[in-house]
């Protein structure tokens, strides 16, 4: 697999930001109240028209109830969206939306207004003869890692964690596991997991030929890590990681790559790997650090 | 000699091509005829972002092999509600080099009302096919050596073009420039640069200043220039010149 540095993404599955979430979609279930309400204006609209499946509505909503700073990531599940010809606008995955990192904006200046927050939602293409959303509603769940400390988990000195899993209390509490891989680990674990390739092969009656060129396109789709890679074995059976990233001694994210497959996290920084003082920091989703609202639009103009 | 803008970098690899292809006789015109294709009407609100109707133009047929280039020239754009499509201001066209047998042009026109359902477009599309005239292409063998003086070429003055080269800098041997009327520059193609076993030495990238009437034009090499190179005059000859006009009608708004 060939990599790339340096503010790239390096595979499908990496094209969101850093903080990319890879959370089961959890729908409210019937009976469930919904969250409270919050403020929401429409800071951007494109209706993007192609005439194939690419089409698609763009909005980017203002939350005024929250500053820009504290959001980090933001899950957008449109429940109602329609056009005044009735078309339904919601997407299909609607349901299977991922956390996504919010832009980010620095801290205000002294007398200076926070920003407010600001989120993408993506519908489907409103029909030509359209001219109103009649209604765009849903919930905005919102991770805001400053309102819990056991949300943000550092670990230090992360080059001394090599071979080793990381101990850490709030880790554990959340049911998250990591592991620090060596080359030589990362090796026998794909080594392992052909094997297991293999063996599934055989048990669907695959022999021979077939069978190997199965297990050699795993093999060369299998994640390569480059040199001062970090290799980072995650077990997180119930969605908790919401990022990791390399930070310095001044607390900079020094993430420039990463990729993720199968329970395979692997992160680029530089060619000689993280510093001495160099810190892993995983951000936890945890009951106090995520809020959920719902919000409202109605009669938006299309343009 | 003043700054007329943006130096124009170009690459203009398609010379040497030119130059085994103009040595054949005269080729017929390319059949080609031209075919609407992705058409993208992205409208946007609330934002400093501007929307456009983007529309892919192909240029598709047989002989464009021998097509070194094309250049659009729209002159209407309506929708079927009459609306105007056409930008407020259109910059010049300018050639855009052809590779393969596909060529494509897209083009950003503005959005139509969303009540419009289809659109129609005309212009022309003209295509630079240096096989159709042999003086498209003019060779100017050992032309470093006589920096300082205009080139004497038979070529050029029956083109009715004049350059000289600038003495070079002996300590920058990556680059040469050219000197000449501006207008004369605007009727190149390129320039190419042979070395004196015929190989090329590839032009990198161009800049050009100019104070109007005159205008200087620097190539940059990939590699070093030898004294004894010879330079290739691509020029845009009328005869090299295949005019295609076209006429989409009803082209469907997604």
């Amino acid at each position: 697999m060939t990599r790339e540095r340096r503010n790239r993404v390096r595979s499908s599955a990496a094209l969101a930001p850093a903080l990319l979430v890879l959370l089961p979609a959890v729908s409210a279930a019937p009976g469930d109240s919904p969250p409270p309400p919050t403020k929401v204006a429409v800071v951007s609209l494109a209706d993007v028209r192609k005439g194939d499946s690419s089409s698609r509505l763009e909005l980017e909503l203002e939350l005024s109830d929250f500053a820009a700073a504290e959001v980090a990531a933001a899950r957008i599940r449109v429940r109602r969206a329609a056009d005044d010809t009735g078309r339904d606008l919601v997407p299909e995955d609607a349901r299977k939306a991922a956390m996504e990192t919010v832009r980010g904006e620095s801290a205000p200046g002294a007398g200076e207004t926070p920003a407010r927050a600001v989120v993408p939602v993506r519908l489907r293409s409103p029909a030509r003869r359209a001219k109103v959303l009649t209604e765009v509603s849903g919930e905005a769940e919102l991770y805001l890692p400053g309102r819990d400390p056991n949300a943000v988990v550092a670990i230090p000195e992360i080059r001394t964690w090599e071979g080793k899993r990381l101990e850490n209390a709030a880790l554990s509490a959340a049911g998250v596991r990591i592991a620090m891989l060596t080359g030589e680990q990362l090796a026998a674990e794909k080594k392992r997991r052909a094997e297991a390739r293999r063996e599934e092969a055989r048990k669907q009656g695959l022999l021979g030929e077939m069978m190997e060129s199965l297990v050699s396109a795993f093999l060369g789709a299998f994640a390569t890590p480059e040199a001062g890679d970090v290799v980072l074995s995650v077990e997180d059976k119930e969605g908790r990681v919401v990022g990791i990233r390399l930070l310095d001694a001044a607390g900079e994210d020094r993430t420039n790559g990463r990729m993720e497959q199968q329970g395979l996290v692997i992160l680029s920084s530089s060619r000689t790997g993280p510093g001495p003082d160099w810190s892993l920091e995983v951000r936890l989703r945890t009951p106090k650090s995520v809020e959920s609202r719902s919000f409202t639009l109605k009669g938006v103009p299309l343009p | 000699m003043r700054k007329s803008g943006t130096p124009r970098f170009l690459v203009a690899p398609a010379a040497f091509l030119a130059l085994s292809a103009a040595a054949q006789a005269p080729s017929a015109p390319p059949a080609v005829r031209v075919l609407a294709g992705d058409v993208t009407d992205e409208r946007v609100a609330a934002t400093a972002r501007r929307g456009q109707l983007s529309v892919q133009l192909k240029v598709r047929g047989d002989g464009l092999d021998g097509v070194r280039a094309l250049r659009l020239h729209l002159t209407a754009a309506r929708d079927d509600l009459g609306t105007p499509l056409l930008p407020d201001t259109t910059a010049t066209p300018k050639f855009r080099d052809v590779r393969g047998e596909r060529a494509d042009e897209n083009l950003s026109l503005r959005n139509p009302p969303r009540e419009a359902k289809s659109f129609s477009l005309s212009g022309r599309v003209e295509l630079f096919v240096p096989a159709r005239d042999p003086g498209s292409v003019v060779k100017v063998p050992k032309a470093l050596l006589n920096s300082g003086r205009a080139l004497a070429s038979p070529g050029l003055e029956a083109a009715k073009m004049r350059f000289s080269v600038l003495r070079r800098d002996p300590a920058v041997n990556e680059s040469v420039t050219l000197r000449g009327r501006t207008a004369d520059f605007d009727r190149l193609h390129s320039i190419g640069i042979l070395g004196p076993d015929g190989s090329e030495v590839r032009v990198v990238g161009t800049g050009r200043i100019s104070d109007g009437e005159e205008a200087a034009m620097t190539l940059e090499a990939s590699g070093p220039i030898p004294k004894d190179a010879s330079l290739v005059f691509t020029i845009l000859t009328p005869k090299a010149l295949v005019p295609v006009p076209f006429d989409l009608k009803d082209v469907p708004l997604p």
